[in-house]
């Protein structure tokens, strides 16, 4: 099974130094556009961070993991604050998962993983609307008129088996993911949220040799949101006022309806191919690229159960890694990802399509790693990125397009002589320049300045954001691994509307891997 | 290497072309044109022509609570231009005076189209309007809503109707019914009643002169005493009385007759929605009940209904035909001590002539204050 040792340095090679970029998610994290559509679905529609699960992969590589025996714990906390935010993200949140993953390999042939976690955050001043994610491009969202807190409570678990159907050739694999959690919000009407998500991914891993291997993996995903706000929970002498917002317009404004129900489903299957290409064109090549395909209903509660629209999703996607080797202590690592994402929203009543999203991204870059110590590296990089971001409310004639670059220089490194003791710091700046926003405007008033308009200001800020992270990691002799992961960023918008805004974003990781002492 | 500089070349070019033209969208605005016709001869016997003009046509968005109005013109066309896409419920209403022999004789024609879509270019519609009878006794005020918490909470034991005398000659309350009507009747023949009280008396025990009120509490007693915000409604001619689940009774004040009483410990109006008719009927237990225990009574013998409701976009949950009440009022959150009143037409000599378009949408207006046993107006 564990054959293919070339091929498995290689990709250890090519993960070190993408470990140095990425070990907090370094690129394209807070100034990328709403809609970012490479997200796996856990990630881009619940929220749910996905780094201890393996929702994005391919369940039948597991058999070629590095580690086919290993538990894990760990403890991530993130952080984020600051008035430099969209309308209907929270002032602050404040985010705990707390998890237990592990691998197991129960024969020459078959290889189990799991994962158990506990989540819990606490949204304060959440304006408004009571979808857990609104900035998905759902235009059909259910609000009411209080800002307050929100808590959320929820457990997740992931299951994998991978299965080589034929050893060392064809390896297939399963994975099966579901959360359930509750949200309440404190402020009255106390409106309470529940997740049942599922999702089902199978892929097939083919090695045709040392050299190349390729996957297929389909997801298929199943989520289901209601939100609930009961008459049990209304105060005397307070009626809540609830909003139906749908795409850009003025929301729909509900006086004297003592509860509110709202049914967000959505199902959607996602196709990924990937392949890795070893001592061809290049020391490493990794791609992948895919298309996703969702659709959701939106539907009323209640005595009275009324559709309040559809909504449709498409979205493509690729990511490539190229490990050049430039000298025997300096390799190149190019990089480029792109994606596309296309949402229609139809109206509830007739067959017309009243909403149109789109996002666009394209991006690339460069990263040199030298090795100046057998257990020491530096990693200087640079990597530039167009997108666009559109959408028109096609029922009241109004378009939002953002057209904007984002340029970001990096540099990180490993540092050596440490022992047993390891630590990657890194430093990196990011700037997103807007190019030549368009909005055509067909509405005033309150609400539509407090929402279309507020996200529109938003979306059409230059920003900055300077981000410091490092790295701290112990391995003890008896097989067990502590690593400290943190990362501060500070984002900024630099131009004259905003500039008094920013928001900070602080995650800290804890993690305790426990390896065979054979390992 | 060479294939691979080219890949990234082409990359390279497509960062840079990475935008798009834009152009303004198109909004999905219309303009909806409503036909006001009366096939019925009546209007053809009047004006010659079954297009009727000066109709007072009003269009209401379900979704986006937008109302507008307009008025037919000769043709009996009404027009609304660019009005939004969405299920309308749309009325119309026009009242024809008559002076003859000098004698003023009044009708009004009624239309009403429920859940109506109007979207794509433009939307054409048309509205059959049917003239209507127009009350004598009429309900003048309903307070439904209950009262805010002063101490008590979701008070809403001082509930009354108030009845008043619209004609010129002196009246008899003698065996009306006061109904609710539940689901369903819109669509029937029948109302469908959870509860239904009548006025005692043989005939004619309980007059009502012309320009008079009588009132009709669920408990004629001074609620203020509990509840601060409430009414003091001791000086009410009647009252509802459920001996059987002990109910408060003021012996000083007429009992009204029960008739039917599905459930609750007294006749309690709904404080968000329900409808309230006056009924004159012979034998009120000769049309049977529904599979709910719900009693029914003939719509033919309505006096008078009033159709409310708390969100006023819900026409389609209307409970009375436009025959009986094509519009709806209320609009009010629960308590908060409101109440729905029928507005002054025009006077004759100091009396008041009571607005009856058999249309609560025009007819009533709310009160802050309720106000019974007068007019908001008036002298009380």
């Amino acid at each position: 099974m564990m054959s293919t040792t070339a091929f498995r340095k290689s990709v250890s090679l090519l993960r070190k130094s993408v470990v140095l970029l990425l070990a907090a998610g370094g690129l394209l994290c807070a100034t990328e556009i709403p809609g970012y559509a490479a997200r796996n679905p856990v990630d881009y529609y619940l929220g749910i961070p996905t780094s201890e699960l393996r929702a994005d992969g391919n369940p039948a590589w597991l058999m070629h993991s590095e580690y086919p025996n290993h538990l894990r714990y760990a403890v991530d906390y993130v952080n984020q604050s600051g008035s430099l935010k969209l309308p209907f993200e929270p002032q602050r949140l404040s985010q705990s998962i707390a998890s237990v993953s592990g691998n197991k390999m129960i024969s020459q042939r078959g290889v189990f993983a799991g994962n158990f976690s506990y989540r819990n955050y606490l949204l304060s001043d959440k304006m408004w609307v009571h979808n857990g994610a609104p900035y998905t491009g759902n235009p059909f969202l259910l609000a009411d008129s209080s800002v307050g807190d929100v808590s959320l409570n929820g457990l997740f678990w992931e299951l994998n088996y991978a299965h080589a159907l034929i050893p060392e050739k064809l390896d297939w694999g399963v994975s099966v993911f579901y959360n359930v959690d509750e949200s309440v919000k404190q402020t009255f009407p106390k409106p309470i949220v529940h997740n049942r998500d599922l999702t089902l991914s199978s892929g097939l891993g083919y090695t045709f040799s040392s050299r190349i291997r390729t996957g297929l993996t389909l997801n298929y995903f199943d989520f289901q949101e209601i939100m609930k706000t009961g008459k049990y929970s209304l105060d005397q002498d307070k009626t809540p006022v609830f909003f139906k917002i749908r795409g850009l317009d003025n929301p729909i404004i509900l006086h004297g309806v003592t509860s509110e129900e709202r049914l967000l489903a959505l199902q959607g299957v996602r196709l990924t191919l990937d392949a890795t290409l070893n001592q061809i064109l290049a020391r490493l090549i990794r791609v992948s690229a895919g298309m996703e395909s969702a659709r959701a209903y939106n539907e009323d509660g209640g005595s009275y159960p009324i559709a309040q629209g559809d909504w449709f999703i498409q979205k493509y996607f690729y990511k490539l890694d190229i490990l050049l080797p430039v000298h025997p202590k300096l390799g190149l690592d190019i990089h480029s990802t792109g994606n596309l994402n296309q949402q229609q929203g139809d109206h509830p009543d007739f067959n017309a399509e009243i909403y149109e999203f789109r996002t666009q991204m394209l991006g690339g870059g460069f990263d040199l790693v030298y090795q100046f110590a057998p257990d020491g590296s530096v990693s200087p990089g640079w990597h530039f990125t167009s997108q666009t971001y559109k959408r028109i409310d096609k029922f009241n004639g109004i378009l939002q397009y953002v057209p904007s670059s984002i340029l970001g220089y990096h540099i990180t490194s490993s540092l050596p002589g440490l022992g047993r003791l390891s630590a990657v710091l890194g430093v990196g700046l990011e700037t997103l320049t807007i190019g030549d926003p368009e909005t055509f405007l067909a509405l005033n008033g309150f609400y539509y300045d407090a929402i279309s308009k507020a996200e529109a200001e938003y979306l059409a800020a230059d920003k900055s954001e300077l981000w410091l992270q490092a790295t701290l990691t112990w391995k003890s002799a008896a097989g067990t691994h502590y690593a400290l992961e943190s990362r501060w960023s500070r984002i900024q918008a630099t131009g004259a509307d905003l500039s008094d805004k920013d928001r900070n974003f602080l995650s800290l990781k804890l993690t305790i891997d426990q390896f065979p002492t054979s390992h | 290497m060479r294939t691979l500089i080219g890949l990234l070349a082409g990359i390279s070019l497509l960062l840079c072309t990475c935008s798009e033209t834009i152009e303004a969208p198109q909004s999905m605005r219309l303009d909806l044109t409503v036909t006001v016709m009366d096939t019925t001869g009546f209007s053809e016997e009047i004006s010659g022509s079954q297009m009727i003009d000066s109709v007072a046509v009003f269009v209401n968005s379900i979704s986006f609570q937008l109302f507008f109005e307009a008025l037919s013109n000769t043709g009996g066309l009404a027009l609304f231009p660019e009005i939004l896409p969405d299920v309308y419920n749309i009325s119309a209403t026009r009242r024809i005076v008559q002076i003859q022999d000098g004698v003023r004789l009044e009708k009004v024609m009624n239309g009403q189209l429920q859940n109506v879509e109007v979207y794509g270019e433009a939307a054409f519609v048309t509205i059959y309007m049917e003239p209507t009878v127009l009350g004598q006794l009429l309900i003048s005020e309903i307070y439904y809503n209950g009262s805010p918490a002063d101490p008590i909470p979701y008070y809403f034991h001082d509930q009354f109707t108030e009845i008043y005398n619209n004609s010129d000659s002196t009246l008899y309350l003698d065996s009306l019914i006061i109904a609710d009507a539940a689901h369903g009747s819109y669509e029937d023949d029948f109302t469908h009643s959870v509860h239904a009280y009548m006025f005692p008396g043989s005939g004619k025990d309980y007059p009502l002169a012309p320009g008079e009120f009588v009132i009709v509490a669920q408990d004629a007693t001074n609620h203020a005493e509990y509840n601060k915000s409430s009414l003091d409604l001791s000086g009410a001619d009647f009252e509802y009385y459920v001996k059987s689940t002990g109910d408060v009774d003021n012996p000083e004040v007429t009992n009204m007759i029960q008739l039917h009483h599905k459930y609750g410990v007294d006749f309690l109006y709904s404080v968000m929605s329900d409808a309230i008719v006056l009924v004159k009927v012979k034998d009120p237990y000769a049309y049977g009940y529904d599979t709910f225990n719900e009693i029914l009574l003939p719509k033919s013998a309505i006096l008078d209904g009033v159709d409310y409701r708390d969100n006023l976009t819900e026409v389609e949950y209307k409970r009375l035909d436009p025959s009986i009440d094509a519009g709806m009022t209320g609009g009010i959150d629960m308590y908060k001590g409101k109440s729905v009143e029928r507005r002054i037409d025009f006077y004759k000599g100091s009396r008041p002539i009571l607005m009856d378009n058999n249309n609560s949408s025009i007819d009533f207006q709310v009160l802050n204050t309720p106000t019974p046993g007068w007019i908001s107006g008036t002298e009380e």
